[in-house]
């Protein structure tokens, strides 16, 4: 033992927390710091006589929660899962509709997903948690700007968060195209047509109510980008493999894209009555088609045109999985006529603020990309309305066609059927 | 905006002295996970005072304050457990980055400092370790300046004899 004092205390210097558990807290505390701002002189003047120094029966209640998530996160995941299910019920549930701010939002995120993340089990699963996750911070964000109520810190707060899900669910992606090209392609196509369905909703949202989310939007945009790049490479790795590795690939999409078509499906039926008449007839023409290009994809597949089969399911799966984030956003409802009334004070103006009518947009063919021909998603028609998109979708129709053209791959024939397909839209726009 | 601004504040605190204070609730409860608890807690309450929109001058000597506490009342509920119970029970090291032999060390420092009588600890610790000032160590400890002055004198006379240090 060394009876150098300096060196003693540099030894005891070195307890410190680990980067992982000081950002953490760190984040709890911000939380915990933002549910309970500061006081005002009106509540100060109300308070002073009752409460004395920091222990107020409100303030007890709020470091209660705090105490047991952070308990909860500590134990072994046995036991947090079982305290969970005994005590947490209805308040778990209840907490699933929470945004940033309030008071059960720290159950979501530190319970709930850290419980239902522990029950993911290989890189497949936890890559679509991780994806989840990045969605269900668009949700929130979209709730928030829908509300009119969005601080700046709950916008960084979202923004980061979104951030860091995002850039695991690509990494892990990543990783899972250096094995599994098609399911690579799979997740980030899946990821990608999500992420661009919620800046669409956001702008519309936005432009509804005023709320600026440009920071938001432009986050998921970059993020879109990113996915996009991997897409086109788990694509192409796909397309240069053996017939068998292709056949495999295939199949794997085929079943994607078949589960994604039934929930979609069933989503839409389960909505039926809350939906717009107009915005269900466009969903059930989308679905439809996506459909169709169902049964050709089959066929592709049956006569062993791998490739084609291929790129067909994924544009099944872009298309239904796009229309799905559409139909979960809720705020496709109909709108009676008392409330249609521009933001003008009606009996129902609440509801008119918390839920402004957004229009489903048919996905664009940017996200379909031809076989070895590269095409990075650009956004053109992100903050338009419906009527401006039928007109971009036209544009958009007519160079598709060209390239069709040109394309003698058989890929071409999928462009085709997406031109027809944008064709399908603009008729009952 | 005055909240933000605070609320930066706040965060801002909480990154320059974390660790301080994690350090401390470490080296007196001599168990990582309820040093953590502690450090949150600290925290938590430190933002309750700062709602209050009193002015704060010295977040540190304020934090120490609140850490120091929050010791103590851990202590009154777990009056049962012993120095000697924590030996036996092999708790994980405490410092994560030292290696092997400074981690002995360290345990060893840290056994020392709690077998000192009681009212040696905190003030030993403070001017030890991190250094500080008798007059801030006395506001911590809610004790007149003089008093512990002489605390922290023999203190660290003891300590300096248990640890076989030169100089101290």
């Amino acid at each position: 033992m060394t009876n150098n004092k300096e060196h003693i205390k540099k030894v005891l210097k070195s307890i410190v927390l680990s980067e992982d558990e000081k950002t953490s807290m760190r984040a709890r505390l911000a939380e915990y710091a933002a549910l309970k701002p500061i006081r005002t002189e009106e509540t100060e003047r109300m308070s002073d006589d009752i409460r004395q120094h920091t222990q107020t029966p409100e303030s007890r209640l709020h470091m209660l929660i705090y105490k047991v998530i952070y308990k909860i996160k500590t134990m072994p995941i046995i036991a947090g899962l079982l305290i969970v299910v005994f005590a947490g019920g209805g308040t778990s549930l209840a907490a699933e509709q929470a945004v940033p701010g309030d008071a059960l939002y720290p159950i979501k995120t530190e319970v709930n997903e850290t419980v239902r993340g522990a029950l993911t089990f290989n890189t497949e699963a936890k890559a679509r948690w991780e994806a989840r996750l990045a969605e269900r911070r668009l949700e929130e964000g979209e709730k928030l700007t829908a509300r009119g109520e969005f601080s700046e810190e709950q916008k960084a707060r979202i923004e980061s968060n979104f951030k860091a899900h995002a850039e695991r669910t690509q990494e892990r992606i990543d990783r899972i195209a250096e094995t599994d090209p098609a399911l690579a392609a799979e997740l980030s196509s899946r990821f990608e047509v999500a992420l661009n369905a919620h800046e669409t909703i956001l702008a519309q949202i936005e432009a509804g109510d005023g709320v600026d989310v440009s920071s938001l939007k432009a986050h998921i945009h970059a993020h879109a980008g990113t996915v996009g790049t991997l897409r086109v490479q788990a694509v192409q790795h796909v397309s240069v493999g053996t017939d068998v590795d292709l056949e495999v690939a295939a199949e794997q999409m085929r079943a994607a894209a078949e589960k994604s078509l039934d929930e979609t499906e069933r989503l839409l039926a389960r909505l039926k009555g809350k939906l717009d008449a107009e915005q269900y007839a466009r969903a059930e023409a989308e679905l439809e088609s996506a459909a169709n290009l169902f049964i050709e994809a089959e066929a592709e597949l049956a006569a062993e045109d791998y490739r084609t089969a291929f790129a067909r399911f994924r544009t099944v799966l872009s298309m239904t999985h796009h229309l799905s984030v559409f139909l979960k956003s809720g705020y496709l409802g109909e709108v009676t006529a008392d409330e249609r009334v521009d933001g003008h004070a009606t009996s129902s103006e609440q509801e008119h603020r918390e839920r402004p009518m957004i229009h489903i947009t048919p996905l664009p063919s940017v996200f379909v990309d031809t076989d070895g021909q590269t095409t990075i998603p650009t956004k053109g028609s992100a903050n338009t309305t419906s009527d401006e998109s039928s007109s971009d979708e036209t544009e958009t129709s007519t160079s598709v066609e060209v390239e069709t053209e040109t394309e003698v791959e058989t890929d071409g024939s999928t462009l085709n059927v997406d031109t027809e397909t944008s064709g399908g839209i603009n008729v009952n726009l | 905006m005055a909240v933000q601004h605070t609320e930066k504040r706040f965060l801002e605190i909480y990154d320059r002295y974390a660790d301080a204070i994690f350090r401390f609730c470490v080296v007196r409860v001599t168990d990582r996970e309820i040093a953590k608890d502690l450090t949150q807690d600290t925290f938590m309450r430190f933002w309750d005072t700062l709602r209050k929109g009193d002015e704060v001058t010295y977040p540190k000597t304020m934090l120490y304050t609140i850490a120091r506490n929050r010791i103590i009342d851990h202590y009154r509920k777990h009056k049962s457990e012993s120095l000697e119970l924590l030996s036996e029970r092999g708790y994980e090291p405490v410092s994560k980055i030292a290696d092997a032999a400074s981690q002995s060390e360290c345990q060893e420092v840290i056994e020392a400092i709690q077998r000192l009588p009681e009212q040696y600890r905190d003030v030993v610790y403070l001017r030890f370790a991190e250094g500080l000032p008798p007059r801030d160590i006395a506001t911590i400890c809610s004790e007149p300046v003089n008093r512990t002055s002489v605390r922290i004198t023999r203190g660290l006379k003891e300590l300096r004899n248990v640890l076989r240090i030169d100089t101290v």
